[in-house]
């Protein structure tokens, strides 16, 4: 028998996520986006507040709870907070964090889950390269084994936090021959490490707040015991974390989706025009109707994908079947409100525009929807 | 004599799916995959899921290993062994 209802903990869990993001999140939204400035400040109340230490072990200072519920709390977060690029921070965070608690010896657990938990400290993740997007084999940077250390060599494109990250978990390949998983190994690597430089913040469409930028290794000499997982892992590492990314990364699509739909529908319900209200026209609850269905397809989608991970199975299709169809539902969602809401959605005040902005990038981050449906296909054996 | 369905099965997907377009000749059970660059990122993802899937076994960081993964028949044995609480032959 299936239970469709979250528990009376999700819930309340739910409201008061939702009343600290209205609250607390959105005074400079606006100002923050036109300024590509991340807020910090507010890093620090989500912070306080467990946003960031959900998936944490509560040995480590975390609330350990599962994905289902996280991905209800970070829905809730980005139905509240009108600030998707810290709401992507906090999931890159949150991914940083599941790393370290599948693969960390117990040493990196006790040096980090604590202080990424609390805000302290910033992770980032770098797996993105110039020539190396979804096909993670053909990454260039390259790590040598020096015996007591490694060095790594290559660099890196887009990666979100980079710009503020105090830890940054980094793949590179180990040699140029072919070899079973692409002998891809992962290392956690310290700002300020001889060799790492840090890029600008990258200038961009959407998302503005969060701060991306590139990262070039120069014989970045890293310690033996800062090797995440088994040495050769990294492809594994990448696609379980891919995984769990996706789950946080559709959550918060749904929780801007349903922020989205409800400032449609109040609109067209208030909106009069040849005397009557403009949601009277078909045309306009036609694409209403939409957004709701994709709402509460995506939501059953999301809280599938969550429960497969919670259940330690793996969910490559479901989490591909997922984010694209949410993410391509959240663009679609935005341009409809902003349509729907005439001049007034095209104006910077209404702040459909920046969701607009911000969605487009759903749509690439984290797998093309290109990328998307070629593994759903792939695994359907086309 | 027996024939193995699960063997044939395996042997079908890895040409069928894995190696297909990929301008490789006839694989033997012994040839080296990973020589032969059958499988990339999603290859490999698509065999894990194929072994735990038809053969009800869950594979684990420790099993991914190349030598449990070097050819048809290393693979087989890491799904035999699997089924039966053994080791890889």
């Amino acid at each position: 028998m299936m239970n469709f209802s979250l528990t009376d903990t999700q819930l309340l869990q739910w409201e008061s996520i939702v009343d600290f993001s209205r609250r607390e999140l959105n005074a400079q939204v606006r100002d923050n986006d036109q300024q590509g400035h991340f807020p910090l400040e507010n890093w620090k109340k989500c912070a306080e507040m467990g946003l960031l230490g959900m998936l944490t072990p509560e040995e480590y200072g975390g609330l350990g709870e599962d994905l289902l519920s996280s991905a209800v709390s970070i829905e809730a977060l980005s139905y509240g907070c009108e600030d998707s690029g810290l709401v992507h921070a906090i999931i890159t965070q949150l991914c940083c964090i599941v790393l370290l608690k599948l693969y960390g010896s117990q040493a990196q657990k006790q040096s980090y889950l604590g202080k990424l938990s609390s805000g302290e400290l910033i992770a980032a993740q770098s797996i993105t390269e110039p020539d190396a997007g979804s096909d993670v084999l053909s990454m260039r940077t390259k790590v040598d084994n020096n015996g007591t250390s490694y060095s790594l060599s290559g660099g890196k494109v887009f990666i979100s936090n980079g710009p503020l990250a105090d830890l940054i978990i980094v793949f590179a390949k180990n040699s140029g021959k072919s070899a079973f998983g692409g002998d891809i190994s992962c290392f956690l690597v310290e700002s300020g490490t001889a060799g790492l430089t840090v890029g600008k913040p990258l200038a961009k469409m959407g998302l503005r707040t969060l701060q991306n930028s590139e990262l070039f290794f120069d014989n970045a000499c890293v310690a033996a015991d800062m090797m995440l997982g088994k040495n050769g892992h990294g492809m594994f590492i990448f696609n379980e974390a891919i995984e769990w990314e996706r789950v946080l990364m559709t959550a918060s699509h749904l929780g801007t989706m349903e922020r989205v739909l409800e400032k449609s529908v109040s609109y067209v319900k208030t909106r009069k025009q040849f005397g009557k209200e403009i949601g009277k026209n078909q045309s306009v609850a036609n694409k209403i109707g939409t957004m709701k269905m994709n709402l509460e397809l995506g939501k059953l989608m999301l809280y599938k994908m969550a429960w497969l991970k919670d259940q330690g199975r793996r969910a490559t299709l479901e989490a591909s079947v997922g984010k694209l169809f949410v993410s391509e539902g959240l663009k679609s969602a935005c341009l409809d409100a902003v349509q729907i809401h005439g001049g007034y959605g095209y104006m910077q005040e209404c702040d459909l525009e920046r969701d607009l902005r911000d969605s487009i990038a759903a749509t690439i981050y984290s797998g093309t929807s290109e990328i998307q449906r070629n593994i759903i296909a792939s695994v359907l054996g086309l | 004599m027996q024939v193995d369905t699960k063997l044939i099965k395996l042997t079908e997907f890895i040409k069928k799916d894995l190696a297909r377009g990929k301008s490789i000749g006839d694989l033997t059970e012994t040839d080296d995959l990973v020589e032969a660059e059958v499988m990339d990122s999603l290859g490999i993802m698509k065999l894990i899921l194929f072994l735990e899937e038809n053969f009800q076994i869950k594979i684990s960081d420790d099993d991914l290993t190349l030598e449990n993964f070097t050819s048809i028949e290393t693979i087989y044995s890491l799904a035999e062994s699997k089924m039966t609480g053994g080791s890889p032959k």
